[in-house]
């Protein structure tokens, strides 16, 4: 049984995060660990930033990721990723979106973004694991544009399928995706599955 | 099938709150009321989806004071109940609190406070466990979502045991964390309600009846305290005689902070039950360890007490926690603060800074209105108004009030002054004015807010014939909290009808001459009606600004208008960004203003900014 695995997923209001940690959460539950999932809610639906920390193993107390301690980094929005580096150590994995949503502050002009080369280049500086996922591209030639967060679930079991089997988390989608989008989400999660990483 | 209805042994991913929502079905609850407020809502929104399958009341109030009283007199009629607030809203209901321990109960009563260290959503880091003091009544606080489940079953039962209303006091790490959470049997208690006639309990005209009760409440919290060793809640692991005292969420943080400094000699004592302190065990802490620590977020509520027990019974220990800065008064706690706190109490040389620092600035990203919100036209053209009727901005006050609005603080808008409790907006607005101010103030609230605490304000208003303008921003929805309705709307917690209170009438009803409703996407419409309002020299002025949430609209599938930029005519003077910033318009710096489809929804706002025409409704 695992001590600690710790899987840090942000982005911002609106891009389905709670929906894939829940999804995680429920999985993990089923594979006996025990889990937390601590998570930023309230003014989420209004643009704002959203980190989602979710922790399993047999020695997890704290809902909240130590520093350094993610396993797993996940970024639907890779200005944000930068928001979570001091999470990240030699140990991390790190999943970028190629996308990015500017916040007000940049569209007025009164802030910079960093760019993606930009962004990466820091996490390689901690980690080798660095990989960038046109998720977006991917959930829309599907034909699912808000389906990103399952390009990454899907993604999620193949880089870690002994911890997050790909059949627990299929069951974990049908139980937490309103019916009407189930076959949808299995769809771009599966080819998350066998999407071919490169750094 | 919806978890909250679960067999028992069954184990699930709850949500704090849905845990607590669990716990109430699990303990017999009959009648669940609350006003909603972060991070307590989800509660009532889970317990409504199941509550008509169970036969449980379960009820968004006016305000907390309302839910409270309500749920209070369910209980004296000999019913389970629990009340859900978030921190401030216990200020609210503070004078029925003070009553109610007086008054006792005859069915078990939780009082869910949910406190906010961080703050994440709340105007102060109240700690609200001075409530338990100040009322004298029992009051127990989880570590964990199965915990706080556990605790709403044995609270509801030691309720009624003890007579007395029970307090249970969570903060955001708790009522918002996840966990595996196993689920235990439901219990259903049939039972009628029966208020008892019994003037000495409820009626508090009596100075005599009001200083016998005051003897009866304090025996009955000295019998809370002779079986309060027997909380199964508390835990008790005595090691070395060095000692660490904790409760709440930040038992965790010890745990896993013990773990990493590897460190097993420690003696533990979690409290569950925080009011009144357990003698009994606490006794045994104190004269097992020498050495303690204090862990507790927010304020020294547990070092206090029990520096001056460790005193009075001569204990002799020697205490850490926030006196000495160990640890702070601010803040949430999370495993690095506290693993630094026991690493310098316990002097090992170990201290954890984050050694990874961007070395890009990352640019903030504020919550802002969202994209078609009518509120973000109303304080567009409320502001237009203000220039065209020649005033300066800084000499006219728009006093702001508690919901989604309070977002215009930020860029462009910058519209509000103040944000300070619900309902202060029109207060504050009368006060300025008969203070003597000579020139037009300004309050602005919303709809679910101005039912909560506004109508008294402006029942004082027209009385004292108050030359201030009020907007009432009705978007039809307690929108901020997460959309629950409130009596301005037509239906129930569980979307079930109910009878409509409408806001006009009420106002006119108070006594207000002057209304006018307007529709906020009709900005040029908006901005005569503020106009009309900025020159009026007597008495209360009311605009009510109606238009629904566009959360909500979006969700029922409206799409108003279709928007689009003429390229011809656009100028690229950035208006349409520099003044409006509609998040569903984003600025290119080649191409000027792009519309960003996915989140338009379609109002048209937004050509009315353009000076050029360029953005096209049609």
């Amino acid at each position: 049984m695992l001590d600690e695995f710790n899987i840090l997923i942000c982005g911002v209001g609106g891009q389905g995060i709670l929906t894939l940690s829940r999804i995680i959460a429920s999985a993990v539950v089923k594979c006996g660990y025990s889990v937390r999932v601590g998570e930023t809610l309230g003014m989420s639906q209004r643009g704002g930033i959203v980190q989602s920390f979710i922790r399993f193993g047999c020695k997890v107390f704290s809902p909240l990721i130590p520093l350094n301690g993610a396993n797993v980094i996940l970024a639907l929005d890779y200005v944000e990723a930068l928001r979570a580096l001091k999470y990240a150590s030699n140990k991390s994995t790190i999943l970028l979106n190629s996308s990015f949503i500017p916040p007000i502050s940049v569209v007025l002009g009164d802030y910079k973004a960093p760019s993606l080369d930009e962004v990466k280049s820091s996490f390689k500086s901690i980690t080798e694991k660095v990989y960038v996922v046109n998720a977006d591209e991917i959930a829309l030639k599907i034909g699912l544009p808000v389906a990103a967060n399952m390009v990454f679930l899907g993604l999620l079991s193949k880089l870690f399928p002994d911890i997050l089997p790909s059949n627990v988390l299929r069951e974990a989608i049908v139980e937490n995706v309103p019916s009407r989008y189930i076959n949808d989400n299995l769809t771009v999660f599966n080819y998350g599955l066998n999407l071919n990483l490169s750094e | 099938m919806d978890p909250l209805l679960g067999e028992a042994g069954l184990k699930l991913l709850l949500m704090g709150n849905e845990a607590i929502a669990r716990g109430a079905i699990e303990g017999g609850v009959h009648f669940v009321s609350g006003y909603p407020g972060t991070p307590s809502s989800e509660v009532i929104m889970s317990l409504s989806k199941v509550s008509s399958k169970l036969g449980i009341f379960v009820e968004w109030f006016v305000n907390e004071k309302v839910a409270f009283e309500a749920a209070f007199s369910a209980s004296s009629a000999g019913l389970r109940s629990m009340v859900t607030m978030k921190a401030p809203g216990i200020n609210v209901a503070s004078d029925a609190l003070l009553s109610a321990a007086y008054a006792g109960i005859n069915g078990g009563m939780i009082i869910l406070v949910a406190d906010d260290p961080g703050p994440h959503t709340t105007q102060t880091e109240q700690d609200s466990r001075f409530y338990a003091l100040l009322a004298n009544l029992p009051m127990i606080e989880p570590s964990t979502p199965q915990e706080a489940k556990d605790m709403v079953v044995w609270g509801l039962n030691f309720s009624e045991e003890v007579g007395l209303p029970v307090i249970l006091r969570t903060t955001t790490r708790v009522n918002h964390t996840s966990s595996d959470v196993i689920l235990g049997e439901i219990h259903r208690f049939d039972r009628k309600p029966k208020f008892p006639r019994d003037p000495p309990r409820y009626i508090r005209a009596s100075m005599k009846w009001n200083l016998d009760r005051h003897i009866w409440l304090n025996k009955r919290m000295y019998f809370v305290d002779s079986i309060a060793s027997n909380c199964p809640f508390n835990i008790l692991d005595l090691k070395g005689d060095i000692g660490i005292i904790t409760s709440g969420v930040s038992y965790n943080y010890v745990l896993e902070a013990l773990g990493r400094l590897n460190v097993d000699s420690c003696s533990i004592l979690k409290l569950g039950l925080t009011n009144p302190i357990p003698t009994k065990v606490l006794r045994d802490f104190l004269s097992h360890c020498r050495k303690i620590l204090f862990v507790e977020e927010l304020e020294p509520f547990l070092e206090d007490r029990i520096r001056a027990i460790s005193t009075t019974f001569g204990f002799g220990n020697v205490f850490y926690g926030k006196f000495d800065g160990l640890l702070p008064r601010e803040g949430e706690f999370n495993v690095e603060i506290v693993e630094n706190a026991l690493s310098r109490f316990l002097g090992l040389k170990h201290e954890i800074n984050s050694s990874t620092i961007s070395s890009f600035e990352v640019p903030p990203r504020s919550p802002i209105m969202c994209s078609g919100c009518p509120h973000r036209s109303s304080y567009y053209a409320l502001l237009k108004a203000i220039r065209d009727s020649g005033f300066k901005r800084e000499d006219i006050p728009i006093f702001g009030d508690i919901g989604c609005y309070a977002l215009s603080l930020q860029k462009p808008l910058e519209a509000i002054w103040t944000e300070h409790c619900m309902g202060a907006s029109i207060s504050m607005a009368l006060g300025l004015k008969l203070s003597g101010y000579d020139k037009p103030v300004i309050a602005t609230i919303g709809d679910s807010t101005f039912f909560h605490a506004g109508i008294p304000a402006l029942i004082d208003a027209v009385h004292f014939d108050a030359n201030i303008i009020v907007i009432i921003l009705d978007n039809g929805t307690t929108a901020m909290t997460g959309h629950q309705p409130h009596p301005g709307v037509g239906f129930k917690a569980d979307g079930s009808s109910a009878k409509y209170v409408d806001i006009v009438n009420v106002v006119k009803g108070i006594g207000v001459e002057k209304v006018e409703v307007i529709d906020p996407y009709d900005i040029p419409q908006s901005i005569e009606a503020f106009k009309r309002a900025l020159k009026n020299e007597s008495s209360v002025y009311v605009v009510v600004a109606r238009r629904e949430c566009a959360i909500l609209a979006r969700r029922m599938g409206k799409h108003y208008h279709k928007v689009s930029v003429n390229y011809d005519l656009c100028r690229k003077c950035k208006i349409c960004i520099s003044t409006f910033a509609c998040p569903a318009m984003y600025w290119d710096p080649l191409k000027g203003p792009m519309l960003l489809e996915q989140y338009c929804t379609g109002c048209g706002s937004c050509a009315y900014v353009c000076p050029f025409k360029a953005i096209e409704v049609s």
